[in-house]
């Protein structure tokens, strides 16, 4: 099946300049940089769920970020829909555009909203800012049906109120509301579950299951949690300091992890059972800052599994079958 | 259903029994935010208490230590530890059994830390606050603590915005450790973590309670992590047990719905879904407000197996008859009709 692609991430790098002292400026050091993200490459196809997985600080909300433009990437091309993002030329997707097919949802559905707006104000923004509706009456159908898609529903209980009158469920879901009124074709989804309690997590991952099966949107779903993705995702990618170290499809990834940090990432996610307490990798340490990073493997510092040749050699992916591919010296 | 929720139950570190809280709120009406909770921790034991959030969990947990907000009043039952009952001693018999027998890493705490102290200066203050040890002493007892959390000696005059999210949450533990507590209450300790930060703080709380034989009561609304750490769970909703026994048999035989729906809607990697229909199972409808309680069974207006008298007879308390004699209860209706069919 050859979808059409939606995002195509080339050879992506944010690097945020550090602040320097006066001092250092004069004895001309060279300017230090965070690489969060250093060399990123993924596609998404239409309709197709990419889970990108990593822990605080290995750089993905830096690609959320960047990709709907709230960054401006150092090097390599964002692609949506074969349009340049973040360009100056004419045969880029301008912003405004850009943020009318590609939508965010945010982790924090508290501090996301408007407290002082209504629900009905929230919702119908992106259509008047994007100068879509044609009169009152096109818009309240419209935000109507959003509504009740994210499954608020009957909606016009909900039209009037303020988000503290809300759960946190609720009003995540007045946020992917607000996201799809504009029926995007890709969603950016940070974090979108994990402030949420069990029963409610599951009831907004189905709600996303859901909108893409009906409305065919491509989702990137940014995550710390492994738990959530097999669930979830078609494809996985593991980020590690700024670097995918380990892509393909959900279920050839969790059934044979290549990369010793999938592998270790896999093993702390605690099972929903007693009987199934598994032997944990736990790393020391944590992701290390990347100002400084380590030579050759980045991960070679805290690898369980590091050989003399990991501190030299810095391991590009390499294809192992079925789109599944890990930067791993040991892969195979 | 006896007051005894097993034989020997007399061994038990701390005993709730029938424990009922209210909150008077501001609109007059009364929230009963506990109602009939019992359980027991045993020395040495680590207990879960999990549900969704408003569930009482941690209002289960200020009861025990008593620190409840000046509206809130336990209305009934006691709470013995070591056969002492709590509820009865003076507030100042009273902290003297706060963080010297029993301590509390609070929600959150690890974000309360005061910024402006150094890490190991505030963990001295709980010491010289709590013990008649003397300054160097005092000092000499922060590097051990350091030491017992893995918190580098280096690190012990940095100040909290030096530390990580782990390492604060090393250093609440090392805090509520301080006065050699007999029991550890945990609200939510690994909730903001990462996964990994989260394995290295749970293997941390078993290391610990190896070392000092210490009790533990985990409060968390998530099921992998007291799959991973308990011995017994207590599963709460709408400020009563649902259902209370060994993780084992309450999560490979859960006899309530609510732990039924509850287990089945947490992704579980063990448990991949078939591919066509990934939807994970979800709880309809939201818990009940405290203050408008609906009659009969708290779950019943949610249950997928509610029936008539759901709706009318709170449920009691009922054995699960295992035959091995482990400890399993469940308030549900369901049960009561298969025992009295039987």
């Amino acid at each position: 099946m050859s979808a059409e692609l939606i995002l195509e991430v080339r050879n992506l790098y944010k690097h945020f300049p550090m602040r320097q002292s006066l001092l250092n400026m004069f004895r001309r050091r060279r300017q230090e940089v965070v690489r969060a993200v250093d060399g990123v490459s993924f596609e998404i196809k239409k309709g197709e769920v990419l889970a990108l997985v990593g822990e605080s600080g290995c750089g993905k909300t830096t690609i959320a970020r960047t990709l709907i433009g709230l960054e401006k990437a150092t090097g390599g091309e964002i692609l949506f829909k074969g349009q340049g993002v973040g360009g100056d030329d004419d045969t880029s997707i301008s912003l405004k555009k850009l943020r009318q097919r590609a939508q965010v949802v945010f982790q924090d559905p508290y501090e996301s909203l408007n407290p002082r707006a209504t629900i009905y104000d929230i919702v119908s923004e992106p259509l008047v800012v994007h100068d879509l509706i044609k009169d009152d009456q096109d818009r309240h159908e419209r935000v109507k049906r959003a509504l009740e898609e994210a499954g608020l529903r009957p909606a016009d209980d909900y039209l009037l109120r303020y988000p503290h009158e809300l759960s946190g469920g609720q009003r995540q879901r007045v946020v992917i509301a607000g996201a799809m009124v504009l029926d995007p074709e890709l969603l950016l989804a940070d974090e979108p579950v994990s402030m949420l309690d069990v029963s409610i997590r599951a009831e907004i991952l189905n709600l996303l299951n859901a909108l893409r099966r009906s409305r065919g949107v491509s989702i990137l779903f940014i995550t710390h949690d492994l738990g959530t993705v097999g669930y979830f995702a078609d494809r996985l990618a593991v980020m590690y300091l700024g670097r995918i170290v380990e892509v393909g499809p959900t279920a050839e990834v969790l059934k044979n992890p290549q990369h010793p940090y999938t592998k270790a990432l896999l093993s702390v996610v605690p099972a929903a059972n007693p009987k199934q307490r598994r032997k944990m990798v736990i790393l020391s340490g944590e992701t290390p800052n990347p100002i400084n990073l380590p030579s050759g493997c980045r991960f070679h510092p805290r690898c369980p599994v590091a050989m003399e040749a990991c501190r030299a050699t810095d391991p590009s992916l390499v294809e192992l079958g079925k789109g599944h591919q890990a930067a791993c010296l040991l892969a195979k | 259903m006896t007051d005894a929720l097993r034989p020997g139950s007399g061994q038990a570190l701390l005993s709730a029994r029938h424990l009922t809280t209210e909150f008077h709120l501001a609109d007059k009406t009364v929230a009963r935010a506990l109602e009939d909770v019992s359980f027991d921790v045993l020395p040495g034991q680590t207990v879960g208490l999990v549900g969704e959030s408003g569930c009482g969990k941690t209002t289960t947990l200020m009861s025990v230590m008593r620190l409840l907000p000046s509206n809130g009043r336990i209305t009934a039952g006691n709470v013995y530890f070591n056969g002492n009952d709590l509820l009865a001693l003076s507030e100042r018999d009273m902290r003297a059994h706060r963080w010297k027998d029993m301590a509390i890493i609070f929600q959150g705490a690890m974000n309360a830390l005061n910024p402006v102290l150094r890490i190991g200066d505030q963990i001295r203050e709980a010491i010289l606050l709590h013990d008649l040890m003397d300054r160097a002493a005092a000092d000499r007892r922060v590097d051990e603590l350091l030491e017992l959390v893995g918190i580098p000696r280096g690190r012990r005059d940095q100040y909290p915005h030096q530390y990580s999210g782990g390492m604060r949450q090393r250093a609440m533990i090392a805090m509520a450790l301080a006065c050699s507590p007999d029991l550890l209450f945990a609200d939510e300790p690994t909730t903001a973590l990462d996964v990994m930060i989260q394995a290295q703080v749970l293997e941390l709380l078993k290391e610990i309670q190896k070392k000092l034989g210490l009790a533990i009561v985990l409060v968390t609304h998530d099921l992998g992590v007291v799959a991973e750490m308990c011995d017994t769970v207590v599963v709460m909703y709408g400020g009563k047990v649902a259902e209370y026994g060994s993780a084992e048999l309450v999560y490979n035989q859960p006899q309530h719905p609510y732990t039924q729906r509850l287990l089945e809607s947490f992704p579980d990697l063990n448990r991949p879904p078939d591919s066509a229909n990934r939807d994970l199972a979800t709880i309809p409808g939201t818990p009940p407000r405290l203050n408008a309680l609906p009659p009969g069974c708290r779950f019943s207006p949610r249950c997928h197996m509610s029936m008539d008298v759901c709706a009318q007879v709170t449920p009691g308390k009922v054995n699960v008859s295992t035959g091995s004699g482990v400890l399993h209860q469940v308030a549900c209706h369901l049960l009561n009709e298969q025992e009295i069919n039987k």
